[in-house]
């Protein structure tokens, strides 16, 4: 069965090209996530020194904790979500555009959720997808960060340290 | 029938756009709301269709007017509330979509009678045609309250009367009208009956079987209800001379 798409933005807008949007944004954001893996492979390379010729860890040397590796690479996900708000404003107020109130047909339609299907679908659905792509990717790094890295070079507790650091927060 | 008691309206802190007002809207008449420009025509129609607040009731054969009922309603205003972007076409099928007693006869013929094109886009019409386009939807949609907010603003008065001679060979005995308007002169021969508001009041409310019963027409009945001074105009016109003078 095909989804019909023009049900979830206002009349009047493509939904193909809106969704797309949305997407691209995701894409962005993921794309920028990647920088995470630029600081990583530094953060694990001065671990090591050279000894003839030979990659040997520094002594006593401690990898960076994942939260501040990972940093503010997961900011392009917030700024999806926030961009999504001004989204579904901006949906409401095309329906004050083009030299018509096409809101007071939307406002007096038996189907009182109509409206709101379509200013808020694909801003919702956006952010939703932002939040579960960046925990998704969040747990990605984490486990290249626990996998790649020696074990004597990870200090402890480091998935409670995510969540104290307030990433999680400042991504969000 | 629609009946309205003790409706006010505010805009924010200013002064009351209606005021306590009371009417009641049978089916099947043809009503003219007049008023001047700020009297609270649109906010009475408005507030009929829930889309301001307001303080009192307004129901709809006794019901509360919610999404249950309110296909009930249908609207057409000088602001206009089509889709731009959408064709007349595409309007029949969202209208069809939504409201189960939408006309596609009445839709198709008067599209064809105002000879408007199907699948331009609405916001490429003429300012005329829009006024039509408007007026066809709340015609169509099925509905048995047919409000209408200065409809024929900017229309020329060939299309006005062709416009009046439709509605009143198109209209069913059940479906009302309730017609917001300036046009005092061109829909006195049309409506059963007419509404006077000032100051956000209802000052008057005669039937125009009433008004021909009493030898009078509807612009005396107006200018007197609403203490029109005949010598205004003189008064004002002399004042402006003598201080040229």
């Amino acid at each position: 069965m095909k989804l019909d798409l023009s049900k979830y933005v206002p009349l009047g807008i493509d939904s193909k090209r809106a969704f797309k949007h949305s997407a691209v944004f995701l894409g962005v954001s993921a794309v920028y996530s990647m920088g995470f893996a630029f600081s990583y492979l530094h953060a694990r390379n001065s671990l090591y020194m050279v000894e003839h010729r030979v990659r040997v860890l520094i002594p006593g040397a401690m990898m960076p904790d994942f939260a501040s590796i990972l940093g503010g690479y997961l900011m392009g996900f917030a700024v999806t979500a926030i961009f999504m708000l001004g989204l579904a404003a901006y949906y409401y107020i095309y329906h004050y555009h083009g030299g018509s109130r096409s809101m007071y047909t939307m406002r007096r339609l038996p189907d009182r959720w109509d409206l709101w299907r379509r200013c808020l679908t694909i801003p919702l659905v956006t952010i939703l997808a932002s939040a579960l792509a960046a925990f998704l990717v969040m747990l990605v790094y984490f486990g290249i960060y626990m996998l790649f890295t020696p074990d004597e070079c990870i200090s402890p507790d480091q998935w409670r340290k995510i969540w104290d650091s307030g990433l999680i927060e400042y991504a969000w | 029938m629609i009946e309205i008691k003790d409706v006010s309206k505010r805009y924010g802190f200013g002064k009351k756009a209606l005021s306590d007002v009371d009417l009641t809207l049978p089916q099947g008449e043809i009503v003219g709301l007049f008023g001047e420009n700020g009297a609270g025509k649109t906010t009475l129609l408005k507030c009929i269709l829930g889309l301001l607040k307001y303080s009192g009731s307004i129901t709809l054969d006794g019901e509360p007017i919610t999404t249950k009922n309110i296909a009930r309603l249908s609207f057409a205003t000088t602001e206009h509330s089509f889709f731009p972007e959408l064709s007349p076409k595409m309007h029949r099928e969202f209208y069809k979509l939504h409201f189960p007693k939408f006309s596609d006869r009445r839709f198709n013929g008067l599209m064809e009678f105002f000879d408007l094109p199907m699948n331009k886009k609405a916001q490429s019409l003429s300012t005329g045609q829009k006024n039509q386009f408007e007026v066809i939807l709340a015609l169509s949609q099925g509905a048995d309250y047919i409000l209408m907010d200065e409809p024929f603003a900017g229309n020329d008065v060939f299309n006005r009367e062709d416009f009046y001679k439709v509605l009143l060979g198109i209209l069913e005995p059940t479906e009302t009208v309730i017609l917001s308007t300036h046009l005092l002169e061109e829909v006195e021969n049309f409506i059963s009956r007419a509404v006077l508001i000032r100051a956000g009041s209802i000052v008057g409310d005669v039937s125009m079987l009433e008004l021909q019963e009493e030898g009078r027409d509807l612009m005396g009945y107006v200018k007197e209800t609403y203490h029109y001074r005949a010598d205004r105009v003189s008064r004002a016109l002399s004042d402006l001379t003598d201080d040229e003078e």
